[in-house]
């Protein structure tokens, strides 16, 4: 993998030039689908944007220097993590990748989460406090049945090669492994009905409750961020052909990631709030069962032959 | 570990300004303390300042949702006390008031139980329909909100357009009946955030003193309605529905019924109001040495009103004893043992109002 | 009907809202804020004694009255319409405007006074509509009456009073003077 190359993906293709605007597009995709589903007008498509812009334009919220250190440095690491894991994202068909790049990836997906946590613990808020732990115990529910469904893939894949995975043939494991993350996706981008750790109605805004100006807009983008890496990492290894072209690999991942967006909008619009307890429940009962039928059939691919 | 959780005062799931001290053991709650003081305005002194004519105006204010049932309680009292026959058409519009009056405030509370529970699109529906209620209420009464339609002696507005509110009712009956109840009790997340939560016995709401919808959804058939009729009430037909379960879910379900109820009232109202004045006569009346008390069904629960009074025109006492007063208690009750994200529900689930209890 | 079918409507229908500028009409009767025809006015003050927040005012001065609306204190409650005898009180159709201090949008409107038919003195007008209900099948004799001060009519009550327990005349009649 040359220079130019890994900078070309971190700093435009997927990386920032296309992933900022994408992740403000996805969130205003996000609110206006939403509003009109509701019979509302909804903001117009620049709104993320000028959202961005004026948290930006805020003042500084003077707090003891160690707690600025890092109510500002969390938000930051979690911007760069998404950036670094949508880099890593075999998009079009000539990217090549590394052995191990899709354990890293895994890790960069993770990175705003714990971000999160330690970000609600920092503030020294109650209900900072009280979000943060209810992420964190999310983020072990969700995190059982999504690496299991990477296991499964990987182990199918016999590579830990994101390109590999991504061409590797449909079947059965890839099937069950992508709709368990698919699965995973509401509560990683902690919307209804998993939106938990950030309960508006309980705790606030969770561990983001006392953030305001540029730390808070720096949240927003890496929460942007997040939607872009996410649905581009189902779409990636969803979807089992690649054009060949740049051009159509690009439009056909755009299109994919935003109708995933739209999914997903329908999911929350159309839900109530879980509480935690039920939240966990659904993950270690159908998350879990989902992903242990993949990683059996990634193991033993004879029982997938002998159904068909 | 235990740590103290202060939801409000002013905090997104609640309407009014009103604090509740959760001490929690992680996510379990243990204990609830309740202060409802941040509302307090100081109505019923201010009454005993005011002129009668001035004080209807000024108890209609007591509250922003159950505004009209204050003025028409306050008035009842009166005209009992200066011994007023009401026409019968006013006695027919008071009602028909009182119950639209009543649905926009179930309307208002079914969409804040959504809206706490985290289920926007529902809080739409419910804010849509009762769009519909406000802007009928503004045609017939000139406000949204503070009607100012009840005075000494009948209404002060006749009903110009019976046949918009069979409209908007029909409307509105329809929306309840294939949406709001449908959504409320088949939703598979509603129901697991409903059921089993905030549990108040029969026994327990009688215990507590629990009124209105509250204490319906815990068996109990209490309906001042029925028991003892205020305006037309004595000739209209309607069911007081009633849960047995005393949980959130049963609540839901008992205000839902309520509304079909409240539209059935409405209807059959607008088919038997008989033509007439609309007000007893003259606009002073004098209202006689003595005391008089009112009772009525607000939406959230019984409301009561005392009126003493001098000769002069201005009241020597006015006490209002408001349905969230004494439901309020009872939160206590169910929010112990249960958990954190339950606790905005439980409060919503006895459709406080802060500003009724505080004044 | 589940969820999915309402936002399949919503959807369907378009948006319920409106974009600010637009506004929904009001509607018919709609309780604006107060409004005076001054030349109606007969400056009673029932206006000022039913209104709960002191937002309508009545000064009575020596040649003028000054009926005082501040629509910032106002509660829209219409009380004052329903109560003015002459209706010289309407509700605008649409609300007040919005303004930064409660004192921005006072009206003072003056209500002149008439000259007494009887002293000259200015009295507090006495309108057509107050007399026909008012003076409701009274003699025509005692009917001019009603338009006269009060000053004038303790006097002449007091002249009534004299000439019939004191002198045992028939009350002199307005046509002797």
């Amino acid at each position: 993998m040359s220079w130019e190359k890994v900078f070309f993906a971190l700093l435009i293709f997927p990386g920032l030039l296309y992933a900022v605007p994408t992740a403000w597009l996805m969130l205003w995709l996000e609110r206006k689908f939403r509003a009109r589903m509701q019979g509302r007008i909804g903001p117009p498509f620049y709104q993320p944007f000028f959202d961005f812009v004026k948290l930006m334009a805020k003042r500084r919220v003077l707090r003891p220097s160690f707690d600025s250190i890092f109510m500002m440095g969390l938000p930051l690491v979690s911007v760069s993590a998404g950036l670094l894991a949508l880099a890593l994202l075999p998009i079009s068909s000539d990217s090549r990748g590394f052995a191990g790049d899709l354990v890293l990836l895994v890790a960069f997906l993770e990175v705003p989460s714990l971000c999160s946590v330690l970000a609600g613990f920092a503030s020294r808020s109650i209900f900072g406090q009280v979000g943060a732990t209810r992420e964190a115990i999310l983020s072990i529910t969700y995190n059982l049945p999504f690496l299991t469904a990477i296991v499964a893939l990987a182990y199918s894949a016999q590579s830990l090669r994101l390109v590999d995975i991504a061409a590797s043939p449909a079947g059965g494991v890839r099937a069950l492994a992508v709709l368990t993350i698919c699965l995973c996706l509401p509560v990683k981008l902690r919307i209804n009905p998993f939106s938990v750790s950030n309960a508006e109605q309980e705790i606030y805004s969770g561990p983001a409750t006392e953030f305001s100006g540029p730390q808070l807009a720096m949240w927003e983008l890496a929460h942007g961020l997040e939607w872009v890496a996410l649905t581009g990492l189902v779409v990636c290894l969803g979807l089992t052909f690649r054009t060949g072209t740049w051009i159509g690999d690009f439009a056909i991942y755009t299109s994919l990631s935003l109708v995933l967006v739209i999914l997903l909008t329908i999911l929350a619009t159309g839900t109530a709030r879980l509480k935690i307890q039920q939240a966990a429940r659904f993950y270690w009962r159908w998350g879990m069962g989902l992903s242990l039928v993949a990683l059996i059939l990634g193991v033993f691919p004879d029982i997938e032959r002998f159904i068909r | 570990m235990s740590f103290t959780i202060p939801i409000g005062p002013y905090h997104p799931a609640l309407e009014e300004p009103c604090k509740v001290q959760v001490i929690c053991e992680g996510e379990i709650v243990q204990d609830v303390s309740l202060s409802v003081k941040y509302n307090f305005r100081g109505v019923e002194w201010l009454a005993e300042r005011r002129n009668y004519h001035q004080a209807i105006a000024l108890v209609e204010r007591v509250c922003g949702i159950c505004s009209n049932v204050h003025a028409l309680t306050f008035c009842n009292a009166l005209e009992g006390l200066a011994g007023l026959t009401v026409p019968e058409r006013a006695q027919y519009i008071r009602t028909i008031m009182v119950e639209l009056e009543r649905l926009t405030s179930h309307a208002l509370w079914a969409g804040i139980a959504a809206e706490v529970m985290g289920f926007q699109t529902l809080f739409m529906t419910c804010f849509a329909m009762r769009e519909q209620l406000m802007d009928l209420l503004e045609t017939i009464s000139g406000n949204r909100i503070h009607y100012g339609m009840n005075c000494i002696g009948g209404v002060t507005r006749d009903l110009a357009n019976p046949e918009a509110v069979r409209i908007t009712v029909r409307r509105v009956r329809q929306t309840v009946t294939d949406q709001l109840i449908p959504l409320f009790t088949e939703d598979k997340t509603i129901h697991a955030r409903c059921s089993g939560i905030g549990q108040m016995t029969k026994e327990q709401a009688v215990a507590w003193g629990a009124v209105g919808p509250t204490a319906r959804a815990s068996g109990l058939t209490e309906d001042i309605r029925q028991t003892s009729p205020y305006a037309a009430y004595n000739q209209l037909e309607f069911k007081v529905p009633v849960e047995t379960s005393g949980d959130v879910f049963a609540r839901v379900v008992v205000r839902l019924l309520e509304m079909v109820e409240s539209c059935h009232i409405v209807e059959q109202a607008l088919d038997q109001i008989p033509p007439g004045p609309i007000h007893h006569g003259p606009i002073f009346v004098e209202i006689p040495r003595g005391e008089a008390v009112a009772r009525a069904e607000a939406p959230r629960g019984e409301l009561f009103y005392y009126v003493s009074s001098d000769g002069t025109d201005i009241p020597c006492r006015v006490k209002i004893r408001t349905p969230s007063f004494v439901n309020l208690p009872t939160v206590r009750l169910m929010m112990l043992q249960a958990n954190l994200a339950d606790v905005p529900l439980i409060n919503a689930s006895i459709d406080p109002c802060y500003s009724c209890t505080s004044r | 009907m589940n969820i999915f079918s309402v936002l399949l409507k919503n959807l369907r229908m378009g948006p319920a809202t409106l974009r600010f500028p637009e506004e929904v009409p009001y509607p018919k009767g709609f309780h604006g804020p107060v409004k005076i025809h001054t030349e109606k006015c007969i400056c009673c003050g029932m206006c000022a004694y039913v209104c709960v927040s002191g937002a309508v005012r009545v000064a009575e001065h020596k040649d003028n009255c000054e009926w005082v609306y501040s629509p910032g204190l106002c509660t829209f409650c219409g009380k004052c319409v329903s109560v003015c005898p002459v209706e010289a009180l309407h509700m605008a159709a649409k609300s007040a405007p919005s303004y930064f201090n409660t004192k921005a949008l006072d009206e003072v409107h003056l209500v002149p006074y008439s000259p007494c038919p009887e002293c000259g003195r200015p009295t507090p007008p006495v309108r057509e509509v107050l007399r026909a209900k008012a003076f409701k099948g009274v003699a025509p004799n005692v009917l001019v009456k009603s338009l006269i001060c009060q000053r004038c009519r303790q006097k002449d009550s007091q002249r009534a009073l004299v000439s019939i327990q004191v002198k045992g005349e028939p009350p002199p009649s307005r046509s002797d003077k």
